[in-house]
């Protein structure tokens, strides 16, 4: 199956200073990636050379396009939200629908209007008279109505509370899943989706440090509550992160098969979170933790 | 994969861009109307002789000679003559009368449009009216002046204002590319402009009403057909769209600056062109650049313009500087 994206030594310079570099990685249909990482580590502006918004170096594939040179072609084939709290102010609910119903060949706007309907957003009001959390809502009524193969999302709950977050990712699995559509999602916010990604690339200094499947995580990747006795023996195992938590020690383990380390202690299958801190900073944090 | 999709058509989707447009810069579209609404409510109002308007450039004499037995009147433009013994002579620009001091005899009133005369009198001579295409040239050329401040305003604030609110992202996140969203700004403003021309097609028919029924001095030619009414509203239109071909630098130029500059747009588009004539004044002694500039504003009739060479410099110019903006927005958010 051909790859929905396809990068490969991506690149991309702000002055001097390095944004992305040498990133390669392929996302397949159907699946759903979260990009992640910290503030500054380069999420958004890989997103942007997805997009076609900025240029970059290197070479990448979008549903078969070039971003760079066929951005037009591309936009009506994926829904973007890039950060939802910047709608103009004197745009009205109403006539945000009636311009992507005219300017979109995707948008279904009985789709928008559904999933307003199940929010506090009059569709009179101007962007300007509604909530930070109303705003994200109304941005993510037109692009969950647009059904584009690809969607790609840059931190699409922020500033809304909980249960709208939880509605939100409902509304994304139950009506905009269908097993062909792709989504691209960032956010801080990992423990809470979680269990809907399929995939995970984590970034840091714009570089692609993990590029795997969620269900290969509890297969490579290994918890360890370590019992005291066998710290020798498990360091000796070569643990990717180590830390303490409530004076006993826990550490993270990649590609040791199970069969050693349950000897050595409780395993179980590390959280994405926990991943995340592991692989973004497992110098740092193996020093701390040896000091 | 459902690959449903709408088909969307080019004009839907160029109404839907100027929709836009209409609904973030209402001005564009409510200062011509108001402009309307207050020139007929302030005609009306002086019809009902609510309040006394003179409409001074209105007020063309022309000749017109009146003898009655106690006096002699003899208008020629605004030169009254009155050579009268006993007689109360008051000209207006609208009418005569000679106030009788004999009680006996009959005021006289000349009523100058069609020279309607009441009383014992010789008129002779023509009086000067107004012709009633001058007062649609008044009307629209007075609609579009008010249109050009928000046109202006438009024009510097459309590439610039969604960068400064940052909501540029969510206008290019959707299927609109750079050139069309540019081309759909920039010809926004001929539709604007053409539809205060039209505007002014039905406000200067209500304006020429109200003056007849006011009589509020000025004199209005009677006799205009179908045919001559028009030829003058055709002659406008085409003085309208001479005028935009003749102005599309100027609006390129700030749609350029619009997507160019990081703030201050308007300082951005007056500060150029003020310090080049400045530096050429000092260091040359020169006016070149002023009189170019100049020249710009004042456009040509348009029997002639598209003969001259510096219109079609200008398009050239003008396609040039909408290259640039689209050049620009491509990479808006590239920071």
């Amino acid at each position: 199956m051909t790859a929905l994206i396809q990068a490969r030594g991506l690149s991309k310079l702000y002055g001097s200073k390095p944004a992305l570099q040498d990133c390669s990685f392929a996302v397949q249909p159907g699946r759903i990636v979260g990009l992640i990482g910290r503030n500054g580590a380069g999420k958004t502006t890989l997103l942007k050379a997805l997009l076609g918004l900025t240029p970059f170096a290197g070479e990448l594939s979008v549903l078969g396009m070039n971003p760079a040179t066929q951005r037009d072609a591309l936009m009506r084939d994926v829904a973007f939200i890039a950060d939802t709290a910047v709608l103009p102010r004197w745009l009205r609910a109403r006539q945000a629908l009636d311009y992507c119903a005219a300017i979109h060949p995707r948008f279904e706007r009985a789709v928008a209007e559904r999933f307003l309907a199940g929010t506090q957003v009059p569709l009179n009001a101007k962007v300007a008279a509604l909530s930070k959390g109303m705003v994200t809502q109304l941005h993510l009524a037109l692009v969950l109505a647009i059904r584009a193969p690809l969607l790609v999302l840059d931190e699409p709950t922020l500033g809304l509370d909980l249960l709208s977050r939880r509605a939100f990712y409902d509304t994304l699995l139950n009506d905009y899943m269908d097993g062909e559509r792709t989504i691209l999602v960032t956010t801080h916010q990992v423990e809470e989706i979680e269990h809907v990604l399929t995939d995970l690339l984590f970034i840091e200094q714009g570089r692609i440090v993990l590029d795997a499947p969620v269900d290969v995580l509890g297969e490579r990747f290994v918890q360890l509550q370590v019992a005291a006795q066998h710290l020798q023996a498990a360091r000796a195992l070569q643990p990717f992160h180590e830390r303490v938590v409530f004076g006993r020690t826990v550490m993270l383990f990649d590609g040791v098969p199970q069969a050693l380390l349950a000897p050595l202690g409780d395993i179980g299958r590390p959280s994405v979170a926990d991943l995340f801190v592991a692989q973004i900073q497992p110098q740092a944090a193996a020093t701390a933790s040896a000091a | 994969m459902n690959t449903a999709t709408t088909t969307v058509s080019v004009w839907g989707r160029l109404s839907m861009l100027w929709q836009r447009e209409l609904w973030e810069h209402r001005s564009l579209w409510i200062a011509p109307l108001v402009a309307s609404g207050l020139l007929l409510v302030i005609l009306a109002a002086g019809a009902l002789r609510l309040v006394n308007v003179q409409l001074g450039p209105l007020q063309l004499g022309g000749s017109v000679q009146v003898t009655t037995p106690d006096a002699q009147v003899r208008v020629d433009g605004a030169h009254v003559q009155v050579t009268t013994p006993e007689a109360n002579v008051s000209v207006d620009p609208g009418r005569i009368v000679v106030d009788s001091q004999d009680d006996d005899a009959a005021d006289v009133v000349v009523n100058m449009p069609g020279l309607l005369v009441s009383g014992d009198a010789q008129v002779s001579g023509v009086p000067h009216a107004v012709p009633q295409n001058l007062v649609l040239m008044v009307v629209t050329g007075l609609l579009l002046s008010v249109a050009l401040f928000p046109v202006t305003g438009f024009l510097l604030e459309s590439l610039y204002a969604d960068r400064r609110d940052r909501s540029a992202l969510f206008w290019r996140s959707l299927p609109v590319s750079d050139t069309a969203t540019v081309m759909a700004k920039f010809s926004l403003v001929a539709v604007v402009l053409l539809a205060t021309w039209l505007l002014a097609v039905p406000v200067s028919i209500l304006v020429i009403g109200l003056i007849k029924v006011s009589g509020v001095g000025a004199v209005i030619q009677l006799n205009w057909t179908v045919g001559q009414w028009l030829a003058g509203q055709l002659a406008l239109l085409g003085f309208v769209c001479v005028g935009l071909l003749w102005y599309a630098p100027l609006a390129a130029w700030l749609m350029l600056v619009s997507a160019w500059a990081k703030r201050a747009p308007f300082a951005w588009a007056v500060t150029p062109p003020v310090v080049l004539m400045s530096l050429e004044s000092i260091l040359l002694g020169s006016k070149h650049v002023a009189g170019l500039l100049g020249s710009r504003f004042v456009p040509p009739q348009p029997l002639q313009a598209l003969q001259l060479p510096q219109l079609w410099l200008g398009l050239l110019l003008t396609a040039a500087m909408l290259w640039g903006a689209i050049a620009l927005r491509r990479t808006a958010d590239a920071d």
